[in-house]
C-alpha cells in the first residue's frame, strides 16, 4: 500500500513540477487559484478523521478540519470563478 | 483506515487524480473558471470515495461541519472586494494549511482508530509518525505564511534566512518526534513551522504577493500530501503531491531562484 501510494505520489509531483516550470507568469494567479481548490482535498482528511475517530477530542478536531477545508474549497472556487472575470 | 484494493475505491482515487490533474492543465491553458470547477468535482469524487469506504459515526455532524464550512467560504469568497481577494487566496491556504494540522493532531490524540500503533512494540509506527509531523509542520508553516501575506510589511533578507534555519531545525524536530511523540516536540515543531512559514513567505513577498501566495499554497500541499499518507488515501497524496509541487516551483521561478525569466510580475494585482 505504501509503495503504491509512493508511486502514485510520485507520478503527481512530476506531473505538478512540469505544470509549475511550464506556466506563464500571466497564467499565474489563474494556477494559483486553481492549485488552492487541490489542496481544499484536505476536506476528505476532515471527514476520515470524523468518520474513523475513537474520542470525543479527536472526532471535534476533525470536524474543525472539516469545517475549515470546506470553507477553503467552496471559497476558492467563488475566487476562483471571480479572478476569472475580466 | 486502510481502504485496501476494492477496485470501486481505487476507480474512484483514479478518477479523482485525473480530474486534478485536467483542471490544472486547463487552468495553465487560460481555462480556469473550467479547470476551477473540474478541479471541484475531483475533491467531491474523493468525498464520495470516502464516504463510501468508511464506517462513518458522526455524518450529522459532518454535514454541519461541511455545510457551515461551505457558507463560511461562500461569504469571504464573494463579500471581499475584487481588488483584495489575491490577499484572501493566502487566507484559504492557511485554512487548509490549519485543517491539515488538525488532521495530524487527531491522529496522534487518537492513533488506535487509524492503526497506527506497532502491534510488536506497541508505540507508533515510525512512517506514521514521520508523516504526522511532517503533516502538522507544513500545515503550521502555511499558516504562518497566510498571517504574513495578511501583514504585508518589513524587510525581507533576515525573515528569509531566519525561515530557512527554522525550516532545518523544524525537520529536526520531526526526526526528534519520530523517536519520542511527546506534546512538548509536537508543539515546538507547530511553532517552528509558523516561525518558519512567516519567515519564508516573507522573503518571496520581495517579489509580489502572487510569489508569497505560490509559497504558501506549496506548504499547503506538501501538508496535504503527508496528511495523505498517514491516513493512507491515495487521493489526498496526489492532491497533495500536484498541489506542493507546482505551487512550489512556481514560487521559485517568480522569485527569480529558478529558471531566472524575470517573472516578478505576477503581483500585479496585489
Amino acid at each position: 500500500m505504501t509503495l503504491f501510494l509512493l508511486i502514485s505520489f510520485l507520478a503527481a509531483c512530476a506531473m505538478g513540477l512540469i505544470a509549475g516550470w511550464r506556466a506563464r507568469p500571466d497564467e499565474g494567479w489563474a494556477l494559483v487559484a486553481l492549485v488552492q481548490i487541490i489542496y481544499a482535498a484536505i476536506v476528505v482528511g476532515g471527514l476520515i478523521v470524523a468518520a474513523e475517530a475513537g474520542s470525543a477530542l479527536a472526532r471535534n478536531l476533525g470536524l474543525l478540519a472539516v469545517l475549515l477545508g470546506s470553507a477553503a474549497l467552496c471559497g476558492g472556487l467563488v475566487a476562483a470563478r471571480r479572478l476569472d472575470r475580466p | 483506515m486502510t481502504e485496501g484494493f476494492n477496485p470501486a475505491i481505487l476507480f474512484g482515487w483514479a478518477l479523482a487524480a485525473l480530474l486534478f490533474g485536467l483542471s490544472l492543465w486547463l487552468a495553465a491553458g487560460g481555462q480556469l473558471r473550467r479547470g476551477a470547477h473540474i478541479g471541484f468535482a475531483g475533491v467531491a469524487v474523493l468525498g464520495a470515495v470516502t464516504l463510501y469506504s468508511h464506517d462513518v459515526m458522526a455524518m450529522p455532524q459532518m454535514c454541519a461541519a461541511l455545510l457551515a464550512g461551505g457558507a463560511l467560504g461562500l461569504l469571504i469568497g464573494r463579500g471581499v472586494p475584487k481588488a483584495a481577494l489575491p490577499a484572501w487566496l493566502g487566507v484559504f491556504a492557511g485554512q487548509a494549511g490549519l485543517a491539515a494540522l488538525l488532521v495530524a493532531l487527531a491522529a496522534w490524540r487518537n492513533p488506535h482508530a487509524f492503526r497506527l500503533l506497532d502491534d510488536a512494540t506497541d508505540g507508533m509506527v515510525q512512517g506514521a509518525v514521520a508523516a504526522m509531523g511532517l503533516g502538522a509542520g507544513f500545515g503550521a508553516m502555511a499558516c504562518g505564511g497566510a498571517m504574513t501575506i495578511l501583514r504585508r510589511e518589513g524587510t525581507w533578507i533576515g525573515p528569509l534566512l531566519f525561515g530557512c534555519g527554522l525550516a532545518m531545525l523544524a525537520g529536526g524536530m520531526v526526526r526528534a518526534f519520530a523517536h519520542d511523540p511527546q506534546l512538548g516536540v509536537m508543539g515546538g515543531g507547530i511553532g517552528v513551522g509558523l516561525i518558519a512559514g512567516h519567515g519564508l513567505v516573507k522573503g518571496a513577498l520581495r517579489a509580489g504577493v502572487g510569489p508569497a501566495l505560490a509559497a504558501a499554497g506549496g506548504m499547503a500541499g506538501w501538508a496535504v500530501a503527508a496528511c495523505g499518507f498517514l491516513l493512507e488515501n491515495m487521493g489526498l497524496a496526489v492532491a497533495g503531491g500536484l498541489a506542493g509541487a507546482t505551487a512550489s516551483l512556481f514560487a521559485l521561478r517568480l522569485c527569480g531562484w529558478v529558471g531566472r525569466k524575470g517573472l516578478a510580475d505576477a503581483g500585479r494585482h496585489a
